[in-house]
């Protein structure tokens, strides 16, 4: 009896670790593809008026990916990379009306683009938030809006925050996108920390 | 055999019986007070408080133009007597295109309110139904429906209404609990 137990607590142990160890890709696509997939919670999509929200968590591994691209790769390049991106928390917001970039859509003249182009490219800082459960802010690093001149589908930007061990401990992090003129009001989006804690690697294999 | 049969036919409608109460009870159709839960959300005090103040500020500009106005006003009328025609000619110009510039900007500041008013309440309005989504997903309800008292919901069971529930989940994860 006390054998079946010890091959069934054995058993569980192994699944258990395979279960929490982080997912590994080969290619930049399948991981892209896997963050994308809303069921996994690194992609969360809200409609708040008419207007399309999507957060997305950007893994270590993608920052890597995307500076090696390119070059020969080689394990110390990577593990260095990996080194200088770990310690930080890097989120993807795009928000769009109708697949159109806001500026594209947005403004009804020139006075409000302006305006507009003033709050995305240096307002943001003020108006997005990620705090704990328990309302801790994790203050933003930078921020960065690329303009895309009505080429993209969707306004987007990239957040940077810090990787600290003690909000991760927390079940979920907050992160709040104030009203910046859409009348949208402000837009929650929950982060799940286990998904931060567990993210998916890529194997950087040729 | 018999008696095999009943016991099997027993275990049968006792599983079916648990498996309708337990396994899947988010096919009761169950519904929320939207008002009640607007009302009762801490947070809208707090949206509230800040839209109050904010545009107690934007209208203490206008009156206090107004004001200016006023006395302007009162000052012209008392002067009228000893101002010659031409003076009072530009006074009168002078005191209505000050008038029509408060006017503009009163407008300009109701509009203002209007719209902070909007965005404020679509900042209540997400949290519920952010919360309300997350609640039935949770406990697999296939649909909740949101009650607004106007007539959307005309009867129903004490054990479909959610409220309370969802209410103190919603006020518990505001206060960071």
């Amino acid at each position: 009896m006390i054998t079946k137990i010890r091959v069934c607590i054995s058993f569980l142990s192994v699944l258990l670790f395979f279960n929490c160890k982080n997912k590994l890709f080969n290619t930049k696509e399948e991981l892209l593809s896997y963050l994308s997939n809303e069921e996994t919670g690194y992609a969360q999509h809200k409609t708040v008026n008419g207007y399309d929200f999507t957060l997305s968590y950007r893994p270590t591994d993608l920052l890597v990916t995307q500076e090696i691209e390119g070059n020969e790769i080689t394990e110390d390049m990577v593990e260095g990379l990996r080194y200088k991106y770990k310690n930080y928390l890097y989120f993807n917001l795009s928000i769009s009306r109708n697949n159109q970039e806001l500026l594209s859509t947005v403004p009804k003249d020139r006075m409000e683009f302006g305006a507009m182009v003033n709050d995305l490219a240096f307002g943001m800082r003020d108006k997005v938030n990620l705090f704990t459960k328990s309302k801790d802010t994790i203050d933003m690093i930078d921020f960065v809006y690329p303009r895309m001149y009505g080429m993209s589908r969707a306004t987007t930007m990239m957040f940077v925050f810090p990787r600290e061990g003690g909000h991760l401990n927390e079940d979920f992090l907050n992160f709040t996108v104030e009203d910046i003129g859409l009348f949208t009001g402000e837009v929650k989006f929950k982060v799940y920390t286990d998904i931060i804690k567990n993210e998916p690697q890529l194997s950087f294999k040729n | 055999m018999n008696k095999l049969s009943f016991w099997a036919a027993v275990i049968a409608i006792v599983i079916s019986i648990s498996t309708f109460l337990f396994v899947n009870p988010s096919s009761k159709q169950v519904y929320v007070d939207v008002n009640k839960l607007i009302d009762g959300y801490k947070r809208t005090k707090v949206v509230r408080a800040d839209f109050e103040k904010k545009a107690k500020s934007l209208n203490a500009n206008v009156d206090s133009l107004m004001t200016d106005w006023q006395n302007e006003l009162k000052i012209y009328e008392k002067e009228r007597s000893k101002m010659s025609t031409k003076e009072l000619e530009l006074k009168q110009e002078l005191l209505g295109n000050k008038q029509q510039q408060i006017n503009n900007y009163q407008q300009a500041i109701q509009k203002q309110i209007q719209e902070e008013d909007k965005k404020a309440t679509q900042t209540i309005v997400n949290d519920i139904n952010d919360y309300v989504k997350e609640y039935g997903k949770k406990h697999k309800y296939t649909i909740i429906l949101g009650a607004s008292g106007s007539g959307n919901i005309m009867y129903a069971n004490e054990d479909a209404d959610l409220t309370k529930v969802v209410l103190e989940g919603l006020n518990t994860e505001f206060e960071g609990k």
